[in-house]
């Protein structure tokens, strides 16, 4: 990376014997959104804590602009307050003595700015986030969503280098919860606002950020772009995270010019697909085949070319889809299936695997 | 119509006579009989100009004296001054401490709270009582001590017979540990992003509990404030013990000296009594208007707990915590120790100053071993007997939808408010004034009853809030499969409330055991308690003996409270 923010190298935490960080660093660009995803305890809001000032770290390195904030070594660790990052909180942490107006207004009253330029500066940052009318209203009487609001501005208002959200979504409900996805993105977009993001729903860590680091039981798995992610995971915990997987256990035949022979329990002749990039067991072992459910074609009429036969079990019906409980020799899996598959019942159908959306994995 | 109204009527006629309402009806009356009816005729016998025990003649002489002599209305004066002063120097030390323990990775911080829990169930007599050994200006050993290192101080620097010597026995005996107890949780239950949020905006740790914390909890700490205020206004034995020796009384050592003169002056007594209520109305109603629209820091569900990292100042800040809950529990335990050990507590240069005659003396005294039959007796029955009606109260509160339990709340909540001593004036005017009750007069049921209205408001408000978190459907269940109201409350509710239950008559128990307010008044020669045994030897200055008899109540309530806590019972204040 050309000219990294924030750079972040061997970040360690213990309690006790638990490691609660491993190894952590990643560098991030300006005007990148970077998300820290997960399941709860993995690491990932103690790293933005850390990041933030608000925790210690065992060891590792932290620099802001090239100016080292945190360095275990170097016996380095700048106070929260002397960061200049900004911060929403999952609470949203309004102060709940103050209106509107007064919690945007703190840090730059802490800065020593002037009260014109404060108003000014203020204004601008309601604005941004369209909540000027209610600047004078006291702060715990807003909903939730404008309270979420009124700590993103607060957040704003003293231009910070970098922006840390810790799950600024994840107490608004549903409706709400998809619309700031959206106007979160615009206003970042907007302003190229730097931002570390940190969330256990993967569809806000997918649409939202640049890149993802997938974190588990205080490792990183895996960082990359949200594509690479969802169609390249590297391990099978950031394959099964991401979005939903059916996977089908067999034991591999044989490989060959690059393509390998699948038996599955029950079925009738083998599967044959790419072998792919990850190293393989030796001919006779188990295997795992993997295959995004969207990626499988139910095939009703026969007439279409399909590579896997069936039979339905039940079928749930979902609207715009169904979900399809389908028997393939001995397992069972999900597949999405067409609106007229509603009230199938044990029928044979044929399913169509493309190629290259499968992946094998070793058992 | 005549016909969908002819069912109505006749069930609202059974619902009238369902045992569920007779026992309503018997606990609502019970409760005003035992709350309410003292309250009305003290005041009452305010207005009464003729002697005791004649017939009532309206008067206002009472009330004269009250407000234009100095020695009575003074007393309003001294209590709330004693109060400003108290408040003023613990409250702040209170918050500074509450906030260290919850919010701050303070070395040691369970055993600094324990010791808190420890002082608050210290009796206050007994903490003073430590104190006299320590800054009396004749024997204190302080005074000793400064005047030997320093020969130049011909006088002794400190009295504890003053002002600031009652001051400072406040300190020492609860001020402090109420409002620690209190506040702590008060502390911890701030969501600490708010503190965050603040330091990652550029403040420091100091600036964010100046500018966020303090300002934010603000309606919680003064709703705390006006409580402890609520409860400084009834202190007495710490006042009693101490201010007659420079005449120094507040209104209820007054009340309780009109009463237990010869002739006792009932008259002046009442009218002094009911302006002590007076002056407590505006503090209750401004503790009730601020609770009542609270809307502070805990704004969701989900908290955050780190601790607030405080570096270098670790050490220093914790062996200032230390030094202050240590001066709270073992200075004076020591004194209290030592005290009833010496022949002459004080006097280390006579031969052999080591002896436990006291013990001897007091042990084997007729008197002290009717005081704690007593004791165990009243306290025994104060618990189970407050059990009883506080479940009940508190159920028809929580749970039945009858109009009148509106009334049986605000009752439950008056011995709150109302000073035991006041209480005890009152039901003085019920249990001898009256033909009926004055049977009673000089038994143990009197202490039990004086002790259970003056534990009612917490006991009540503990089981309450317990009812309120187990739901309705629980017992709707047992309703639905067919019991009755009845089997349901004794087979359903009161078994899943037992640990409550426990706890609740465990901690009247102790406060009973160690109540002086409420029963100096109602206790003759005798049914007199343990406590106040100490009392009696204390202003007879028979301090060696009165430590034997602190010692004992010591044990007989922190020593539960102790045993009741290692068994698991979370014994204390909590929200």
């Amino acid at each position: 990376m050309s000219n990294p923010i924030i750079e972040i190298e061997g970040l360690g935490k213990s309690f006790g014997s638990v490691r609660a960080l491993d190894g952590v660093g990643f560098a991030i660009a300006k005007g990148e959104v970077f998300t820290l995803l997960g399941p709860s305890g993995c690491g990932k809001s103690t790293t933005l804590r850390i990041v933030a000032g608000l925790e210690d770290a065992s060891e590792g390195e932290i620099r802001l602009s090239g100016r080292t904030i945190y360095s275990s070594t170097r016996r380095i660790n700048l106070p929260p307050e002397k960061r200049n990052m900004g911060m929403v909180f999952q609470s949203y942490a309004i102060w709940p003595h103050m209106t509107v107006a007064e919690n945007v207004g703190y840090p730059l009253k802490l800065r020593r700015l002037p009260a014109a330029e404060i108003r000014d500066r203020v204004a601008r940052a309601l604005k941004a986030v369209e909540l000027e009318a209610q600047a004078d209203r006291d702060a715990p009487k807003l909903s939730g969503g404008q309270q979420q609001r009124v700590a993103l501005a607060r957040a704003l208002v003293y231009e910070p280098e970098v922006l840390l959200l810790d799950e600024p979504l994840s107490n608004l409900d549903v409706k709400l919860r998809e619309q700031m996805r959206f106007e979160l993105k615009l206003l970042q977009e907007r302003l190229n606002l730097t931002i570390i993001y940190v969330t256990h729903d993967q569809s806000e860590a997918l649409s939202l950020s640049d890149r993802i680091a997938l974190m588990n039981f205080g490792r990183i798995e895996q960082v990359g772009t949200p594509f690479e992610l969802y169609e390249k995971p590297k391990t099978e915990f950031v394959r099964d995270f991401l979005g939903k997987t059916i996977t089908l256990s067999g034991r591999l035949i044989d490989v060959e010019g690059g393509r390998a022979r699948i038996a599955l329990p029950g079925t009738s002749g083998p599967l044959s697909c790419p072998a792919g990039e990850r190293t393989l067991p030796s001919a006779g072992s188990d295997i795992v085949v993997a295959i995004r459910p969207e990626r499988v074609r139910l095939v009703l009429d026969g007439q279409a070319p399909t590579n896997l036969q069936g039979r339905i079990e039940t079928v749930l019906y979902q609207g715009e889809r169904t979900e399809c409980l389908v028997r393939v020799g001995e397992q069972i899996v999900t597949v999405y299936g067409p609106p007229e598959t509603a009230g199938l019942r044990q029928r044979d159908v044929a399913l169509l695997l493309p190629e290259e959306a499968i992946s094998l994995w070793p058992r | 119509m005549a016909e969908i109204a002819l069912p109505e009527a006749g069930s609202r006629a059974r619902r009238l006579f369902e045992f569920r309402t007779l026992l309503f009806a018997a606990v609502l009356l019970t409760t005003l009989f035992l709350v309410l009816y003292p309250v009305v005729l003290i005041v009452f016998y305010s207005f009464s100009a003729a002697e005791t025990g004649a017939d009532f003649v309206f008067g206002l002489d009472a009330w004269q004296r009250a407000l234009r002599e100095p020695a009575m209305f003074g007393t309003i004066i001294n209590t709330v001054k004693l109060l400003v002063a108290i408040n003023l120097i613990s409250f702040p030390v209170a918050i500074v401490i509450s906030w260290v323990l919850a919010r701050t990775d303070i070395p040691w911080r369970g055993g600094l709270e324990f010791m808190f829990w420890i002082s608050f169930f210290l009796p206050s007599l007994s903490v003073t009582l430590g104190w006299i050994m320590c800054l009396d200006p004749e024997y204190g050993l302080l005074n000793k001590l400064v005047m030997f290192i320093f020969p130049f101080i011909e006088e002794a620097p400190f009295n504890i017979y003053s002002f600031w010597g009652i001051v400072w026995a406040h300190l020492g005996a609860n001020a402090i540990a109420v409002k620690v107890m209190l506040l702590t949780p008060t502390f911890r239950n701030i969501d600490s992003s708010l503190e965050e949020a603040s330091r990652v905006a550029g403040a420091g740790r100091l600036g964010t509990l100046a500018r966020i914390v303090v300002p934010a909890m603000a309606p919680a700490l003064i709703a705390i404030l006006l409580m402890a205020m609520i409860r400084a206004m009834q202190s007495f034995e710490i006042e009693l013990v101490l201010g007659p020796a420079f005449q120094f009384y507040v209104y209820s050592t007054k009340v309780y000296t009109l009463i237990a003169q010869e002739p006792p002056e009932f008259g002046s007594a009442s009218a002094l009594a009911t302006l002590g209520l007076a002056a407590i109305l505006p503090l209750i109603f401004a503790q009730r208007w601020i609770t009542s629209r609270r809307q502070y820091a805990t704004l969701t569900g989900k908290l955050q707990t780190q601790p607030v990292r405080l570096g270098p100042w670790r050490i220093p800040v914790f062996l200032a915590v230390l030094t202050v809950v240590l001066l709270l529990t073992v200075v004076p335990l020591v004194f209290v120790g030592l005290a009833s050990t010496m022949k002459l507590f004080g006097f280390f240069n006579i031969p052999d100053p080591y002896t436990f005659d006291h013990w001897v003396t007091v042990l084997t005294d007729e008197t002290f071993g009717q005081s704690v039959t007593n004791t165990l007796g009243m306290a025994g029955g104060a618990g189970i007997l407050s059990v009883v009606l506080f479940s009940l109260v508190a159920y028809f509160t929580v749970r039945t939808t009858f109009k009148a339990r509106a009334v049986l709340d605000f009752v439950s909540w008056l011995p709150f408010a109302v000073p035991g001593i006041l209480f005890g004036v009152g039901l003085l005017f019920v249990f001898l004034e009256s033909p009926l009750f004055r049977p009673l007069y000089g038994t143990m049921w009197l202490l039990i009853l004086a002790t259970v209205i003056s534990s009612m408001t917490l006991g009540v408000q503990i089981i309450k809030s317990n009812m309120m978190q187990l739901g309705n459907e629980l017992e709707e269940a047992s309703r639905v499969a067919g019991a009755t109201w009845w089997h349901t409350f004794t087979r359903v509710v009161l078994p899943i409330m037992v640990p409550v239950l426990l706890l609740v008559g465990i901690m009247n128990f102790i406060s009973a055991a160690r109540d002086i307010a409420s029963v100096a008044l109602v206790a003759t020669a005798e049914t007199k308690t343990l406590a106040l045994l100490q009392l009696d030897y204390m202003v007879e200055g028979r301090y060696e003996a009165a430590s034997v008899a602190s010692f004992v109540v010591i044990v007989l309530s922190t020593g539960i409270a102790l045993l009741a806590r290692a068994l698991g019972l979370r014994i204390g204040i909590r929200n």
